[in-house]
């Protein structure tokens, strides 16, 4: 029987190990201790009240992340009722399932007693922002947005500064830096490199293009009736005609208005011939060979010759 | 005389223009030791590790050298800023009304500033990884 009893409780402590173990939504137990502890020691110093406070919308759970001087998880409100001058790091981040169409947002601020530090002092340091809290790492950047809180105390002259001295090197004589951070010349100036870079390949790629298209042959623009291809069309019922052999101007033989010249321009002027007569025109000029023409009709026996080679003999 | 393209004059700007870019990208600060050597009083020195002095508060110090030479990375502590660079380790805190600044190399600043910068900058304990609290805001 006591055995029944028994499972049920470790099943319900095991249940509610996981909710002890996430109370605070943001930090792990031991980093919001050790945050408490640096406060308390600001708070001894200084004897200002320094706390945090960050509200997380976890998917539509809230939680939250609060602590202060006075310990991890007990807010500034309600543990620091007697401190005559408090500095809070405030915060609200809503998460949102992966599977929702709104974004993550994230919103911080400093409440300080009058003549105490801003936000906007806060911003000036350059350690925190909107995006981060967003962020995966948002650990890192609450952590040092509230452990700079003194530092802002100090310089609003609400509280006064702390000084530090370098530790003796042989207390971390087995511990050394990792994570080399990379070049400070790349760190520095590689936006500038890449940016630089960048012009000054548009100008060469522009200055190249600028300089090809000008240096393009014009095109050749010749008289008008040179762009007039030599050959009209023929008249479909007629077979096309040879070339005439250099000779006699065709023209003469030809009719003006079935064979229209395109060349004229090129064309010879027309001499002041005295002798256009038109019986002569057929034998001086070649007759193209596949025109019908009267002769064949006299000789019905085929030369040896072609009729184009027999005439100038006749 | 032939007249140069207005367009070629533009390639020209446009070139003279990254030339620029690019020297200033080459000439600009890059060492923090250059430029605490040039703008702050040096006090004492001890091998690459020197100590400089500022009549400035520490935030302003601190903002001054985080914007003439950017460091990798930046720790706050109540007792001072640490910056981090990729040979040396900068640390600013108060001093009277103004500021010390304490210029090491990264193995010596590291083992001097152990307690404000372990297990973030090296081994030695440090923030925990993974807190999102079971957000899935990752990558949103």
């Amino acid at each position: 029987m006591s055995r029944l009893l028994v499972i049920p409780a470790c099943a319900l402590a095991l249940l509610a190990a996981p909710g002890a173990a996430a109370a605070d939504v943001i930090f792990d137990q031991a980093d919001a201790d050790e945050l408490a502890a640096t406060l308390a020691d600001a708070y001894e110093a200084q004897g200002v009240c320094y706390g945090w406070s960050v509200a997380v919308d976890n998917e539509g759970v809230p939680q939250t992340s609060v602590g202060s001087n006075f310990g991890a998880g007990q807010s500034l409100q309600d543990a620091g009722a007697g401190c005559a001058k408090t500095v809070e790091f405030t915060a609200s981040i809503v998460w949102t399932p992966e599977s929702s169409e709104s974004e993550d947002s994230a919103s911080y601020g400093v409440s300080s007693s009058p003549g105490g530090p801003t936000v906007d002092d806060l911003d000036d340091l350059e350690i925190i922002s909107e995006g981060g809290l967003e962020g995966d790492d948002v650990d890192v950047d609450v952590y040092k947005a509230v452990a700079a809180l003194p530092l802002l105390a100090a310089d609003t002259g609400l509280a006064k500064p702390m000084e530090a001295s370098p530790a003796p090197e042989a207390d971390s004589a087995n511990e050394q830096p990792t994570n080399s951070p990379g070049g400070d010349f790349w760190r520095q100036s590689g936006m500038q490199i890449l940016w630089g870079a960048l012009i000054l390949a548009a100008a060469v790629v522009f200055g190249w293009y600028v300089v090809r298209s000008s240096r393009r042959p014009p095109r050749p623009i010749g008289p008008a009736a040179e762009q007039i291809p030599d050959r009209p069309s023929e008249p479909f019922h007629q077979p096309p005609a040879p070339r005439p052999p250099p000779g006699p101007p065709a023209r003469a033989w030809s009719p003006p208005a079935r064979r229209p010249e395109p060349r004229q321009d090129q064309e010879p002027a027309p001499e002041p011939a005295p002798e256009p007569a038109p019986e002569s025109a057929p034998e001086s000029a070649p007759e193209p060979r596949a025109r019908p023409r009267p002769e064949s009709t006299v000789k019905p026996e085929p030369g040896p010759e072609p009729d184009s080679r027999t005439r100038p003999d006749e | 005389m032939r007249r140069i393209s207005p367009k070629l004059l533009i390639a020209g700007g446009l070139g003279v223009v990254g030339l620029l870019v690019l020297v200033f990208a080459f000439v600009g600060n890059h060492s923090v030791r250059g430029y605490l050597d040039d703008n702050y009083k040096r006090v004492s020195s001890n091998g690459s590790s020197i100590v400089y002095t500022s009549d400035q508060k520490p935030k302003d110090v601190y903002a001054d050298i985080r914007s003439a030479v950017d460091p990798a990375d930046v720790q706050t502590d109540p007792e001072g800023y640490f910056l981090r660079y990729s040979d040396d380790i900068v640390g600013i805190t108060a001093a009277g009304a103004g500021s010390r600044i304490y210029l090491d190399d990264e193995r010596h600043g590291y083992a001097h500033w152990f307690p404000f910068v372990a297990g973030v900058w090296g081994t030695g304990g440090g923030l925990g990884e993974g807190v999102r609290g079971g957000g899935p805001g990752a990558g949103k």
